[in-house]
């Protein structure tokens, strides 16, 4: 379904979970399809069935997929897109830590944001 | 026994081809005996008592019997052979420990197995010998109904010294095999252990003799001499018969002999003996089973007991195999100084088998030091 | 569900278990890893009751596997080299793991030869290793087993046959709760299904804890220093490994976190850049450490390390 890379620094379960939202970002996959069982995926690319688990469950939580018993698993159909505070937080702390980084590099307000426009413009591209 | 299954059938393949060996031979044994009493037969009432004087050994069970109990005995040997070629296999013997079966399972069907496949074939050939037996004391009995003013010598041996022999025979069976078994569980390599099982239940035999030969005791003790050395060969206590005698009369003026001879010596003395053999294996190879373990496989001898056994009497018997050689080869040379010669070439063959039986007996204790 | 505790086992002076302990729940995938003669097959053979311990214990379900039948059960093994008997062909071996434990299963078996497509009279002997492999995997999945411990189980299979064993352990293990032991070399696949591993070397466990632990721990970070690098840099004791091109330093850690970020951001760095590793890597720089420091460097590092 999707590559997953050992060497990545990410573990496994996590790379599955930002596999299955950057298909849902980008239409992939829509609200209300159906995702592989755990046993489907596991045999599907490979890895334990418990990684599969804990991916399913965090996206789960984070209320991206959800379970219907006796029916399967299924990408969220959510009324509208709420804005999760601490999720917003913790992404303003990475993003300052991000810009930090590059600012260490000799980047500039300027060539940071025309960075982040470059990266957006990627994603659209992909779609 | 349901759950012994898949351990029987493991065994089956090797126990049921030695069956057939078994079977075969113990047939053979019963043709050559139908043919020899048929011909016997036919001669007899051709030329009648002439005949059987010039031909006084008409006994002939007897020798076809020895074939079989020979014949048998090297099928036994075969036997524990293919009994283990898969144990002492490294990767199948590591397959098998892994089984849901304990070592004491596996020993157990072993030997109830290894003892059937003997003992179904050798039941046939009593049954059949019986049969024979009968059958021949007939038509001797015909023979001497028709030539009624003759006498008919013919020498067979008594139904009930037949029935004692097999009995020994049959002990005597179990005794070499659950021994060639017990070595087996000694000593690691299955060759190996077979062929220093045969060793051993020769070398008391040949210890006797060629120190009775060397140092000349029992020289003059020719009975005591000939006692000792029907008791130190195990697979030998079927096999020596004496003369004996019984005669089947009528109660007529005629005498009809049926000389009846050859008994077996020290009958009870030789069963008593057997038994505590085959208990002592018995007992030895059940300690022996529960102290088996894989990680031994690589060494030959699993106790140092048994491997300072081996190399005592490895070295005994190679000095005097040596003498012995040397008294038919070179001592003729050296008639003066006689004895002391025989003392050299006896220490320089125990050096000798010192040194072999030492290097034998280290091999696997080694590897897993280098590693 | 497994307890291995204190185990010790010496062939003559070798030592090849030096106080293991393990403790494996039910339902996981464990892995053992270590170099050739670190240990593993012993470990692996005491824990299917080949092998006898000189010290310690090794206890499934509570109960001890030596010579006890019972465990033995439900217990399956594959070798790294699976002959079985001589002469006997597919479906022999069948019937015959039919007698020998009870709950085998023989439609199961059938069902996993319909993806590995054996014959069922070839002769064992006449298959290539990857099939004798196949073979004995199916044979021992199909006895429904507890406990499922394979040595070296993808080693000379080609990539299809690794994918199709490895799917239906991992299928097994979700349906049935079934808990599996590995031990190997290829630790690309490892990696993949293990929950959790111990690492091996010389008969002593060098690391254990989950993959994910043992990766998010050990880790490459590409360091740009904002002047020169400190002149201790090679003693610290959360380095493992050091090397750099040029200004750019590459440094292996067994003890990332964000504290030794700080401590590297103290001692003059400008950029930290995390380098992901495989589990091969991580073995093989965790593993020529000790040849390097020594046995106490590092005794050390493993109390730390095990106790984060």
């Amino acid at each position: 379904m999707f590559p997953i890379d050992v060497r990545d620094v990410r573990p496994i379960y996590e790379q599955i979970i930002d596999q299955i939202k950057e298909q849902v970002i980008k239409g992939i996959l829509k609200p209300g399809d159906q995702l592989p069982s755990v046993r489907q995926l596991a045999g599907n690319l490979t890895v334990n069935a418990n990684t599969v688990t804990k991916a399913y469950q965090e996206l789960e939580r984070q209320r991206i997929i959800e379970t219907i018993r006796g029916r399967g698993t299924f990408i969220a159909v959510l009324p509208e897109k709420e804005v999760n505070k601490t999720k917003l937080e913790e992404i303003r702390k990475a993003l300052k830590g991000n810009c930090i980084e590059l600012h260490y590099m000799g980047f500039y307000k300027e060539q940071i944001l025309e960075e982040v426009s470059k990266i957006c413009e990627e994603l659209i591209k992909e779609d | 026994m349901k759950e012994l299954k898949a351990l029987i059938k493991i065994e089956l393949r090797s126990t049921l081809l030695m069956s057939i060996y078994f079977l075969v031979v113990n047939l053979c044994g019963l043709a050559a005996c139908k043919i020899a009493m048929d011909k016997n037969y036919v001669n007899q009432l051709r030329y009648g008592i002439g005949w059987y004087i010039a031909q006084p050994n008409g006994e002939y069970i007897y020798p076809v019997l020895v074939g079989t109990y020979c014949f048998t005995l090297g099928g036994i040997i075969l036997l524990v052979y293919f009994q283990f070629v898969k144990d002492k296999s490294l990767e199948v013997g590591r397959f098998l420990k892994a089984l849901p079966y304990t070592n004491r399972q596996r020993g157990f069907v072993k030997i109830g197995m290894g003892i059937l496949s003997y003992t179904l074939p050798f039941l046939i050939l009593i049954g059949g010998m019986l049969l024979l037996h009968g059958s021949f004391v007939g038509q001797m009995q015909e023979i001497y109904n028709v030539f009624m003013n003759q006498e008919v010598i013919e020498r067979i041996i008594h139904i009930n010294e037949l029935l004692k022999m097999f009995l020994l025979m049959y002990m005597t069976f179990i005794a070499v095999y659950l021994f060639l078994m017990l070595v087996q569980y000694v000593a690691n390599n299955n060759l190996g252990s077979i062929i220093m099982s045969i060793l051993t239940l020769i070398a008391p035999l040949f210890i006797v003799l060629s120190g009775s030969e060397i140092y000349s005791f029992f020289r003059r003790m020719h009975r005591l001499r000939n006692l000792i050395i029907e008791f130190l060969f195990v697979p030998g206590y079927p096999l020596t018969l004496e003369g004996g005698s019984f005669a089947l009369d009528r109660q007529n003026q005629e005498q009809a002999h049926f000389i009846g001879y050859q008994e077996i010596n020290h009958y009870g003395l030789k069963v008593v003996g057997l038994i505590l053999f085959i208990g002592l294996c018995l007992i030895f190879i059940h300690l022996l089973i529960k102290h088996t373990k894989m990680e031994d496989s690589d060494k030959l001898f699993n106790h140092g007991l048994a491997k300072w056994i081996f190399i005592i009497g490895v070295t005994v018997c190679s000095g005097l195999l040596l003498a012995d050689m040397g008294l038919l080869f070179i001592l003729p040379l050296f008639m003066d100084e006689y004895f002391v010669m025989t003392q050299v070439l006896i220490l320089i063959g125990a050096l000798i088998g010192f040194v072999i039986a030492y290097k034998i007996g280290r091999i696997g204790s080694y590897k897993r030091e280098e590693k | 569900m497994i307890e291995i505790n204190d185990a010790c086992k010496s062939f003559g002076t070798l030592k090849a278990l030096d106080h293991v302990s393990i403790k494996i729940p039910k339902g996981c995938i464990y892995g053992v890893i270590g170099e050739n003669g670190a240990g593993k097959s012993t470990l692996i053979q005491a824990l299917v009751g080949i092998y006898t311990l000189d010290e310690g214990s090794i206890l499934i379900e509570g109960q001890p596997v030596y010579e006890n039948n019972e465990v033995k059960r439900h217990l399956g093994y594959v070798a790294d080299r699976n002959q079985f008997f001589k002469g006997y062909t597919v479906k022999q071996m069948m019937d015959f793991f039919d007698l020998a434990y009870p709950s085998f299963s023989v439609e199961k078996f059938e069902a996993y030869n319909k993806v590995f497509k054996l014959k069922k009279n070839a002769k064992v002997k006449n298959l290539s290793k990857g099939m004798q492999m196949r073979l004995a995997i199916m044979l021992n999945i199909a006895i429904g087993p507890r406990l499922l411990v394979l040595d070296e189980p993808t080693s000379g299979l080609d990539a299809i046959a690794k994918k199709q064993v490895l799917d239906l352990i991992i299928s097994e293990v979700e349906e049935s709760g079934m808990t599996v032991v590995i031990s190997s070399h290829h630790l690309a696949e490892l990696e993949r299904i293990c929950d959790e591993v111990t690492i091996l070397n010389q008969g002593k466990v060098a690391y254990q804890s989950t993959v994910d632990d043992l990766k998010a721990k050990v880790k490459k970070l590409q360091v740009v220093f904002e002047e020169k690098a400190p002149e201790d840099l090679g003693k610290w004791p959360e380095i493992v490994n050091l090397d750099h091109v040029g200004s750019v330093y590459y440094i292996v850690t067994d003890q990332y976190s964000h504290s030794f970020e700080d401590k590297l951001r103290k001692n003059g760095a400008r950029l930290i850049e995390p380098i992901g590793l495989n589990l091969e890597e991580v073995f093989i720089y965790t593993s020529t450490v000790e040849r390097i420091e020594g046995e106490r460097g590092k005794d050390e590092r493993v109390k730390s390390f095990n106790k984060n």
